[in-house]
């Protein structure tokens, strides 16, 4: 089960780390954002691969490791569905933007209405 | 016929005009040609170099990627009733002699979407791109049921049939793919022809990371499972 954990946290550890780094290299984003996400994602890495380093930093804070699992994967459910959240968004967005984009590109080449004159009422 | 060349343009402003000055003025079995620069929010001087040629150019406010620019530039063709439209890159890596090459399956009715292959004759191509590609085409056939050697490449040739029949939506080089997946599910016939690739340091530089191809295969399994494609 680790095993598959582990698995499943290096392959999303790559995708978003290697976003992060494309991203960057194209000036999209900052220096300090590339690090965060860096940082973020070797810290999941460390408690996948090294999962009882958890109960260790609680118990040695005075904490009660029992149920701690369970906090976590439900934050975990939780931080999926926003994502799924902010994926979907994103990508509506984006094809809105994208939309915007083309037809006000494409305006030269829209032929131009003939305006018609109203008649006056008499 | 009527045929329009796309050319999508990001920051090309040190090859855009050599490349549409090389677009050959005559090729066999068509009557107009028009040149179609799309400047995809470029940050340099592409703009003002594609104004000294003879091509018609569009601008996206902002970058917003080599397939949005593509897909404006074919709406583009489509508004000036273009019979074929060829897209091509704008970093210099085709040779425009291969034009002719890839319209003439359309031109003899043989073919709706034509690609122009890099791996039939990959000499130059650095090893890791012909590796990414096999993997992004594996999951395109995969996706498609279309095997295609060279799904990634940015020369393709399109019929008026294709054009009016294609909705492409995504705007990143995911792109690629895409077309190939959703001409294989509108069963528009789809054409190889081998093209030769110049590889120099610049083109090679502005071509697609590794990492991009992860990010691909994400976007495209995502979209087909929901239904986007």
């Amino acid at each position: 089960m680790i095993i598959i954990a582990q698995a499943f946290a290096s392959i999303f550890a790559i995708l978003v780390v290697s976003r992060s780094l494309v991203d960057y290299k194209q000036k999209k984003e900052s220096l300090q954002m590339t690090l965060f996400w860096v940082v973020i994602w070797i810290s999941v890495l460390a408690l996948a691969f090294f999962p009882g380093l958890v109960d260790q930093i609680i118990t040695n804070s005075g904490g009660d490791r029992t149920g701690l699992g369970t906090i976590f994967g439900m934050g975990l459910v939780f931080m999926l569905f926003v994502s799924y959240r902010i994926y979907v968004k994103a990508n509506r967005i984006e094809k809105n933007l994208d939309k915007l984009s083309r037809e006000f590109s494409l305006f030269p080449l829209t032929k131009p209405r003939k305006r018609t004159k109203k008649k006056k009422a008499s | 016929m009527k045929l329009a060349i796309v050319i999508p343009v990001f920051n090309e402003g040190k090859v855009i005009k050599g490349v549409i000055d090389s677009i050959p003025k005559k090729i066999k079995g068509i009557d107009k040609l028009v040149i179609i620069a799309v400047n995809d929010g470029s940050t340099d001087n592409s703009a003002k170099e594609i104004t000294k040629t003879k091509a018609l150019l569009l601008s996206h406010t902002a970058n917003m990627g080599a397939g949005a620019a593509t897909i404006t530039g074919l709406e583009a063709a489509k508004k000036l009733k273009a019979d074929i439209a060829v897209t091509l890159d704008g970093d210099g890596q085709h040779d425009c002699q291969d034009i002719q090459k890839v319209v003439n399956p359309i031109i003899d009715k043989k073919a709706d979407v034509v690609v122009g292959t890099r791996l039939k004759n990959p000499e130059g191509m650095p090893i890791y791109k012909r590796v990414g590609n096999i993997g992004l085409n594996a999951i395109t056939f995969l996706l498609s049921g279309k095997w295609a050697s060279d799904t990634q490449s940015g020369f393709k040739a399109f019929s008026k049939t294709a054009l009016s029949a294609l909705s492409l939506n995504n705007s990143g080089y995911e792109f690629c793919s895409e077309t190939i997946i959703n001409a294989s599910k509108k069963r528009l016939k789809i054409v190889e022809i081998p093209i030769k690739v110049i590889y120099s340091g610049y083109s090679k530089k502005k071509g697609q990371s590794v990492f991009n191809g992860i990010n691909i295969i994400a976007k495209l399994v995502y979209q087909k499972i929901t239904k986007h494609i």
